[in-house]
């Protein structure tokens, strides 16, 4: 392979994004990185067309303009939803904004690492690949988790569970690239926690009317597990009258919901790894995703995983964008000659 | 082992990079995978693809398997060879366990007889198993690792491996002789040589509920002390059953599934059985070992498919209960009041996992009808 002239290769910007459920994630060689929320908004008819002018929405503004728009989550359950081209669409225009966002020069190449969630990597990297190639000249596609493990150096001996809003994902890493086996995807995650949490509440307060929304803003802000906390209060209406509701043991049950499953997931691939390396994986584990601010989550991991041994449960220092960095990273160490190549 | 240099780290980046172009190069050209398709071949391929990844699992742990970590001159070869030659016979017997649903010394309980039930029961993340499904302990084989002309482990002062588990496992066996409802079976009451095949099939024939194999650990060069717990393990998908039970919690199994469902279930059980009793077995004997050596080391419980463990469907532990290499320790094993310790301490282990197994059954008719159930609808 001939070699190149090194300042070719600078101008070239290197992005690292991290496709998500709720919320996508972009960071870029220029220092520059933003997210925005995981929906696309297309206006409905004519009307809106004239409102909104012909353009898409993204993240907030899709919010405000509910009514005149179809609204796609495009990664909803973690995957592109098969045959519907307003998915494969919603998922272009979702990366194209991102990158918009982070502000290259004009005409400036753009080389991309995208990390998607490991169940879509399954099912429909394809589609992903085309869905984002008109918005970057080269392109690599990994697992969300993957990219986290790199970014966080953690590549041997070491486990990922990125606890997004559609799904949990692992990752075992063990010094190569995770094959489909060291990956595997729960659905025990945000939107989960929501909806138990929304049932709770309910259930307890059936004069309220609380909803997803409103609920997820709870958990954002008070969730926990264990006892780490002894008492959430929230304020909340009731006819048009403010009140305070105690929710403490829902949003304890809520959180601790998806908390076996996710132990047990856990244990079992650890269990399935190299028996000399089980106690250092199990010494090496890092949560990451939104989910993952949860007050005492690790601590209460640990306590679950501890019925295999001593292990040690660490948290990423910046949940919002350890996907993203960790593209970042890929996309700046891999090789001139293999970019070339894509 | 312990710290990397940072030229090898070098080294795994370089190699996962090459990786991951690889990984684009190749799926850049592959078709498009229509994603109903994929969906359907998951679902029939999934038997098959656990069976398969057993079988290579099964070979190439057992490579690397502890028993050939064994220090004794000779004994390395031996025991590989005779690894080998149980293996075929024994993936047939782990795919007629998964085939014929959950193996000997489960009851059913009535409690499943229904689709709805059994769907009620996917949906509890926490659902332990064996509570749900009745298993009632009575059997407990007791299996002293070694023996005849394979002594195991060799200590520096010729302690063998083979006398001192022979009596630990005698002394447990008393002791749990006594316990309320079991019948304790040792594979070996003497000095003699077995195969682990024959422990396996003599496990089985008698309906072993559980069975425990003892054996000492050698760490070569190294005068550490740790206590491990192995448990069986596979590529038994318990987590796949999880996950599938989450995903088509709308939907609902079709009754069609239900046999299927139940057979993996019976898998799943074992090895989720086999990890709790490893962990109480674990907890007990390094706790007790600890109280006398500060210095010893709580390694775990692991997984690795031992041929011993391979019981067709009986959850089964193997503990390596203390380093013999060690030579304080070695010294230690050859009293009788040392190993009647540990013989102790693995009755707690065993008489705890029992405990908390009558706890489970206990409870579970009340909670039968849980929030999980209810919100799903
Ligand atoms: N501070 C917080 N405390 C608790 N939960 C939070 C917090 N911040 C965000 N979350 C939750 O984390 C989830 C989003 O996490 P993240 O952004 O990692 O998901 P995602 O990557 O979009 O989803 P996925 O990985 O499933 O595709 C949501 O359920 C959100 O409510
Ligand atoms: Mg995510
Ligand atoms: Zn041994």
């Amino acid at each position: 392979m001939p070699k190149v002239k090194g300042n070719k290769q600078e101008k070239a910007l290197r992005v690292g994004i991290d496709l998500g459920t709720s919320r996508s994630a972009i960071a870029a060689s220029n220092g520059k990185r933003r997210w925005v929320q995981s929906l696309v908004g297309w206006p409905k008819d004519f009307v809106a067309r004239k409102m909104l002018g012909d353009r898409v929405l993204f993240g907030d503004e899709v919010n405000e303009h509910r009514l005149s728009l179809e609204v796609v989550r495009p990664l909803a359950h973690g995957v592109i939803k098969s045959g519907t081209e307003r998915d494969e669409e919603s998922v272009a225009e979702l990366i194209g904004h991102l990158i918009g966002l982070i502000e290259p020069r004009p005409r400036q190449k753009i080389y991309a690492a995208v990390g998607v969630p490991a169940e879509a990597l399954k099912v429909n990297k394809q589609a992903i690949r085309e869905a984002i190639s008109g918005y970057a000249e080269k392109l690599i596609v990994v697992s969300e988790p993957f990219a986290v493990a790199y970014g966080m150096g953690a590549l041997d001996n070491a486990m990922i569970i990125d606890m997004g809003a559609g799904t949990t994902d692992f990752c075992i890493m063990h010094g190569t690239m995770p094959s489909v086996d060291d990956q595997r995807s729960l659905t025990a995650a945000g939107d989960y926690i929501d909806q138990q949490l929304l049932g709770l509440l309910t259930e307890r307060y059936p004069d309220t009317d609380f909803n997803m929304n409103i609920v997820r803003s709870f958990k954002e802000k008070h969730g926990f597990v264990g006892d780490t906390i002894s008492q959430v209060e929230v304020e909340a209406r009731i006819e048009g009258r403010a009140v305070v509701h105690d929710i403490t043991n829902e949003m304890r049950r809520a959180c601790e919901s998806i908390l076996p499953a996710i132990a047990e997931t856990a244990m079992d691939m650890i269990a399935r790894f190299d028996p000399e390396y089980q106690d250092q994986v199990r010494n090496n584990i890092i949560l990451a995703g939104g989910c993952s601010q949860i007050a005492g989550i690790d601590t209460y991991l640990m306590e679950a995983l501890s019925e295999m041994g001593p292990c040690r449960v660490s948290v990423v220092d910046d949940p919002l964008y350890a996907g993203a960095r960790g593209g970042l990273a890929l996309a700046r160490d891999m090789p001139y000659e293999y970019w070339m190549d894509m | 082992m312990k710290e990397r240099s940072t030229s090898s780290e070098h080294a795994v980046r370089a190699a996962i990079l090459r990786d991951v172009y690889r990984d684009n190069l190749a799926s850049g050209k592959r078709l498009q995978p229509r994603a109903g398709r994929r969906r359907a071949l998951r679902w029939l391929g999934f038997g098959a693809a656990v069976l398969l990844s057993c079988a290579v699992a099964l070979v190439t742990v057992l490579a690397s398997m502890t028993e050939s970590r064994v220090a004794a001159p000779g004994a390395g070869n031996g025991a590989a060879t005779r690894i080998a030659d149980t293996l075929p016979p024994l993936i047939t017997d782990a795919r007629a366990g998964v085939a014929a649903g959950p193996g000997k010394g489960m009851e059913w309980s009535g409690r499943l007889d229904r689709a709805d039930d059994y769907r009620a029961l996917l949906r509890r993340q926490d659902a332990a198993l064996a509570g749900l499904f009745g298993l009632e302990v009575r059997t407990i084989v007791i299996d002293p690792g070694h023996g005849g002309d394979d002594p195991g482990a060799i200590g520096a002062n010729g302690l063998q491996e083979k006398d001192v588990t022979l009596d630990i496992a005698r002394l447990l066996h008393a002791r749990l002789r006594d316990a309320e409802g079991i019948n304790v079976v040792l594979t070996r009451d003497t000095d003699v040589t077995l195969s682990l095949r024959q422990r396996v099939e003599y496990a089985q024939q008698l309906g072993a509920d559980l069975l425990i194999s003892i054996h000492l650990n050698t760490i070569p060069n190294d005068p550490m002390t740790i206590v491990e717990t192995y448990y069986f393990g596979t590529s038994s998908d318990t987590r796949s059953l999880k996950v599938a039970g989450l995903e088509n919690r709308h939907s609902g199994y079709a009754v069609a599934e239900f046999d299927r469902l139940i057979a993996q279930f019976g898998d799943a059980l074992k090895q989720q059985e086999s990890r709790k009793l490893a962990a109480h077995i674990q907890r007990s004997v390094y706790g007790t070992l600890r109280r006398g050596n500060r210095q010893i080391i709580d390694a775990g419980i692991k997984s690795a498919p031992f041929v011993v463990l391979l019981g067709d469907g009986i959850p089964s532990v193997l503990a390596e209960v203390t380093c013999i290499s060690n030579t304080a320790e070695e010294a230690l094993l050859a009293t009788s009041a040392y190993r009647d310790r540990i013989a102790g301490a693995l009755e707690r282990g065993v008489l705890s996992y029992l405990d908390q197994l009558r706890e489970q059954r206990r409870q579970w008719p009340e909670e039968g009808s849980s929030t999980y159930a209810e919100s799903q609808g």
